[in-house]
């Protein structure tokens, strides 16, 4: 499986790799003009809240008009998210929901499957009119196999094990050099049969991630994305 | 329980004697145990039964706790309308404490006279389970031992002001502990609403000796009331012996880091001297280096020494402290966790490894050992590295002329506002107006300006401006001209919230096949990527999960080095008043013909090499030296000002630098200087050095760096746990955990009008860099002399600050360059 990074989205459609990763927290798969998108988090704010703590809405509108962006400029046929794309039932407002289906409409032509995380099973049934195509649990498309927690097990055994694309980890990195300096960030983790998207959501923590020989890390930032795994792996 | 007295009887003297002499009863319990009591006891007793408030100081274990409960109980004499209900509160720092409290607050009531005799004494504190909680509402003791954070919560019960109807009397323990925090603030909030319940209220505050006493007590009493607030000094001569381990030779070398474990031996001979030690250190790491090491020394001892810190699990915790009480114990290491609290009877001497830093401090420890009858306290200073020898020689030489250190209380902190407000909203509501006035009667808020007012009720209304489009959000409502609560569901969840306005944040290192290990700063953890390894409780462990409340360890079994938690607690900076002390004494020990303490003549061959390589500092004159070394170039500053200010102007000097030319410079710091580093050449004159150091644009500047660095986004989860804004705690509902971190993003993006940002910045200024003290550096060195000196290798006083390692990095250039710039060094270090 070829996964190399990707400066525009113009390199990124016309690469020849299995998965192109993107600026903004997003990866493309050009052969079939897929982009995955994972664990957006919207109403999270909301959830907030409703729970008695303020916090402002900022966040979501412009993680919904970079999504929109993204997907324009690659010229996406097909929008698959991996799950959480919702936070919680107690902040899915009207409003919310509303601001999905406005920003869903500016890429009216491109197709959108939701992969259902644990905090969409949470939600629970999605108000018709969202403009979401397909919810499933898992989608299963050689070579791909995309779920939202990595370890979810086939539907069916499969001879020719998939290779996997997941979310729901919100993995980050602390990268350190030997003279002291500490960058930590959100990131790509590769492993030999598996591929963790960074949460997409602003209004998102992250976990470490441990670094393993064969682990392979993108930092992957709003204005790049970039190779560390030589910085990351263990020393 | 024992029943509450009849009223009838509770309006007799306390003794029930109908002599002409009032304190008879009291007096007579003091006869019965071989003692008197003390003038200032007395004088306590008359003035609480006169209706007066004040402050009274003195060192611990002088009887302060005996001066104001028997004048409080000696209150309870007066009629009362209502004759049942809470009568006193006493209010402790720590709720480790507070159990204690209780037991001394109940040790004299069996010798006292009957009415006094059945007087109830009861705990509420975070620790109190539901049960006893539902109890304590239906049969409330006379007297009620209690932390700030409790009686906040205890405020905001709708049922308040039925709970307090018979208040007469407050008494606030260790007060110069609360007196600069937050906690403080949420106290003076606390008995302002008590005030307007009770006006006849009379509070008295414990403390210690500080330089400012009258604002203490202003604190307390508010400070219309602080003309009459009385201040009670125990001048109870106390004997203390202050001594200084000196190592025998005194090398020329460690000067850093490691002469406190040369110096075991001697350390082994002093605890062997006495029944019972207490081992101060001034870090946690520190702590259980040396529990580890005197353990291995003496195996014998194994069974009778114990390690005490913050740390450290409660139960351990409490059995040392039980060990401690009945004498059973050869040693405990401890750091601050047992500064406050109940004295220890047996304990006979203390030992201060490292600096104390402070005279209070230094005083505070001290004041720890020698409490049996007759016994004089002892405190034996063991420097950790050479330099330290002239500041625990400074410390003694201080305390002996009986100077100490102020505690300035804090003003204006609105995340402490919002929090009352809702408080006071929950407890039956409250007029706006009122509740202004009640506000500014307490020190902390007593210039709020009507902008910030406006701004603390509009955040608590609506979440402030920027949420004003969510109609859907309001924790308290305006009905008929008052201010209630929004829902029940809010009240609940505020009041589990209260209780976490104190301190650091804390995750805990739990096993990944269970049982709980202790805590660790959340700072430490959330560094480590899973799988790293690091040591904790004297275990090897690997970090397998860290899901923001827990860090899931198991044991390691590899062999490759550990990190070390680096606790950020106990790291106090010297004194100003401390640090003129030192460089005085470094005066006059290298006056020609000086005949020096012996601290300082051991030290004295070192205080030459540094004048032959370098320059003596002084209070005329700033030390600047530059080292080249393999690596770089490497400048040293020495302004004496504490290690937070050397932080602060470590932090501005490399920003000055770094906004000419975009570079990454490392930084260190220690209490009598800064370093900072980098690859490029630092400024090589006096005059180029002047201008970094130029008090034009300081602010800016220092607001600048702290961008940069992002401290105010660190230092904001404290803001934002007060104010409501993130949770913590077990119960913390897993869909709304956000680290503060991310909430201060969205802030500073979407609402940065909100003044819980400022009040970050402005509280990272003061609490990280010591603001204030940083300014006075500033113009300090402005009027002062600079000496550069270019040196051939590292000087005396630089060599520990080189040893600290890097304490902060500033970088000016992007993320990206760094990557590249991690790269580089990689590839370099693989070459080598």
């Amino acid at each position: 499986m070829q996964i190399t990074a990707a400066e525009t989205s113009a390199s990124a459609t016309a690469s020849t790799a299995d998965i192109v990763l993107l600026p903004g927290r997003v990866a493309l798969l050009p052969a079939t003009a897929t982009l995955l998108v994972a664990d957006l988090h919207l109403g999270k704010a909301a959830t907030f809240r409703s729970q008695g703590m303020p916090v402002p809405e900022g966040p979501a509108q412009q993680d919904l008009d970079r999504l929109a962006t993204l997907v324009i400029e690659t010229d996406a046929r097909r929008l698959i998210i991996l799950g959480d794309l919702f936070h919680a039932r107690s902040g899915c407002t009207d409003g919310v929901f509303a601001e999905f289906a406005a920003t869903r409409g500016r890429f009216a032509a491109t197709e959108v499957l939701l992969v259902a995380g644990n905090h969409d099973r949470s939600v629970g049934r999605l108000p018709p009119g969202l403009g979401i195509d397909s919810v499933l649990r898992t989608h299963h498309e050689p070579p791909f196999q995309f779920v939202h927690e990595p370890g979810t097990p086939l539907p069916e055994p499969d001879c020719n094990e998939p290779f996997t694309v997941a979310g729901h980890l919100h993995p980050t990195i602390a990268l350190r050099s030997p003279s002291g300096d500490l960058l930590a960030d959100r990131c790509f983790v590769a492993e030999e049969r598996l591929l963790v998207m960074p949460a997409f959501g602003s209004f998102t923590g992250g976990r470490r991630v441990a670094v393993g020989d064969a682990t392979r890390i993108w930092i992957a930032r709003d204005d790049g994305v970039v190779d560390v795994t030589r910085l990351a792996r263990p020393r | 329980m024992p029943p509450r007295p009849p009223p009838a009887a509770r309006r007799r003297r306390p003794g029930g004697h109908a002599t002409d002499d009032p304190w008879a009863d009291f007096r007579e319990w003091f006869t019965g145990r071989g003692w008197q009591a003390f003038p200032f006891q007395e004088a306590v007793w008359e003035a609480m039964r006169a209706g007066e408030s004040g402050l009274v100081h003195a060192p611990t274990g002088t009887g302060k706790t005996l001066a104001a409960w028997l004048g409080a109980i000696a209150r309870l004499d007066r009629p009362h309308e209502s004759g049942v209900g809470l009568r006193v509160v006493w209010v402790t720092p720590l709720r480790a404490l507070a159990a204690d409290t209780v037991a001394a607050l109940e040790a004299p009531l069996p010798g006292l006279s009957p009415p006094a005799r059945a007087l109830t004494v009861a705990l509420r504190t975070g620790d109190t389970s539901a049960a006893d909680r539902r109890r304590l509402r239906q049969n409330w003791p006379t007297a009620l031992v209690t932390t700030p954070e409790s009686l906040s919560i205890l405020l905001s019960l709708d049922t308040a002001h039925e709970i307090f109807a018979a208040l007469d009397t407050v008494i606030v323990d260790e007060w110069h502990e609360l007196l600069s925090t937050k906690r403080g603030v949420q106290t003076e909030l606390a008995l302002a609403r008590l005030r307007s319940l009770r006006p006849e209220l009379v509070t008295w505050g414990l403390s210690a000796t500080l330089a400012n006493l009258g604002q203490a007590a202003a604190a307390l009493v508010g400070p219309s009331r602080a003309a009459t607030a009385r201040l009670l000094s125990a001048a109870v001569p106390r004997t203390l012996q202050i001594e200084t381990l000196i190592p025998e030779p005194m090398e020329r070398f460690p000067w850093a880091g490691h002469m406190g474990m040369r110096l075991l031996p001697q350390v082994l001979a002093a605890i062997e001297r006495a029944a019972t030690s207490l081992v101060f250190t001034n870090t946690r790491s520190q702590a259980e280096r040396w529990y580890d090491a005197i353990r291995q020394a003496r195996p014998d001892w194994r069974s009778r020494i114990a390690l005490h810190h913050g740390s450290v699990d409660r139960e351990l915790r409490t059995a040392a402290e039980q060990g401690l009480k009945r004498g059973r114990m050869k040693c405990v290491v401890a750091t601050s966790s047992l500064d406050l609290g109940v004295d220890f009877g047996p304990v006979e001497q203390v030992l201060q490894v490292g600096s104390p830093k402070g005279i209070a401090r230094l005083l505070q420890r001290a004041g720890r050992s020698g409490h049996a009858p007759g016994a004089v306290g002892r405190l034996v200073c063991v420097p950790t590295h050479a330099l330290e020898l002239i500041e625990c020689a400074a410390a003694r030489d201080a305390a002996a002329v009986g100077t100490v250190e102020a505690r300035e209380p804090l003003t204006d902190p609105l995340d402490c506002l919002a929090q009352h407000l809702v408080s006071v909203a929950c407890s039956g509501g409250f007029s706006e107006a009122n509740l202004r006035a009640e506000v500014r009667s307490t020190l902390a808020f007593a210039n709020l300006d009507d902008a910030s007012w406006r701004w603390a009720m509009d955040f608590a209304a609506r979440g402030g401006p920027a949420l004003a489009a969510y109609p859907d959000f309001a924790r308290i409502k305006e009905r008929f001209g008052r201010w209630y609560v929004a829902s029940p569901a809010i009240a609940r969840r505020h009041r589990l919230g209260i209780g976490t306005i104190a301190g650091d944040a804390t995750v805990e290192v739990k096993w990944l096949r269970g049982g709980r290990l202790g805590t660790v700063e959340e700072s430490f953890v959330s560094r480590l990527n899973e799988g790293d390894r690091f040591l904790f409780a004297g275990r090897p462990l690997v970090l397998f999960r860290f899901d923001g409340l827990t860090a899931w360890v198991k044991r390691s079994r590899s062999q490759a080095p550990l990190q070390v938690p680096r606790w950020n607690g106990g790291r106090m900076p010297l004194t100003t008043l401390l640090s003129d002390a030192v460089l005085d004494l470094i005066r006059d020990t290298t006056r020609p013909g000086a005949r020096p303490a012996p601290e300082l003549a051991a030290v004295r061959p070192l205080l030459e090499i540094q004048a032959r390589w370098s320059h003596i500092p002084n209070r005329d004159t700033l030390l600047v030296e530059r080292w080249r070394g393999r690596d770089g170039d490497h400048a040293f500053v020495f302004p004496f000002a504490g290690r937070l200010v050397h932080e602060g102007l470590a932090s501005l000097v490399a920003w000055r630098l770094a906004s000419r030319r975009p570079s990454t410079l490392t930084l260190a710091f220690n209490d009598w200087g800064f370093e900072i580093a980098g690859r490029d050449p630092l400024p090589d004159s006096a005059r180029a050095w002047r201008r970094l150091f130029s008090p034009v644009g300081l602010l800016d500047d220092l607001v600048g760096c702290l961008n940069a660095t992002e401290m105010a986004r660190r230092h904001f989860r404290e803001i934002a746990r007060v104010a409501g804004l993130v949770r913590s705690g077990g119960r913390t509902d897993r869909q709304t955990q956000a680290s503060a971190g991310l909430i201060f993003d969205v802030l500073a993006e979407h609402d940065a009008g909100n003044k819980l940002l400022d009040q970050a910045r402005r509280e990272v200024l003061e609490r990280q860099f010591e603001f204030r003290r940083l300014v006075t550096a500033v113009d300090r060195i402005a009027t002062r002399d600079i000496r550069f000196v270019e040196t051939p290798r590292l000087s005396p006083l630089a060599f520990p600050i080189w040893a600290e390692f890097i304490q902060a990095r500033l970088s000016t250039k992007d993320w990206l360059q760094r990557i590249t710039d991690m790269a580089g060094e990689l590839e370099r270090a693989a070459r080598v």
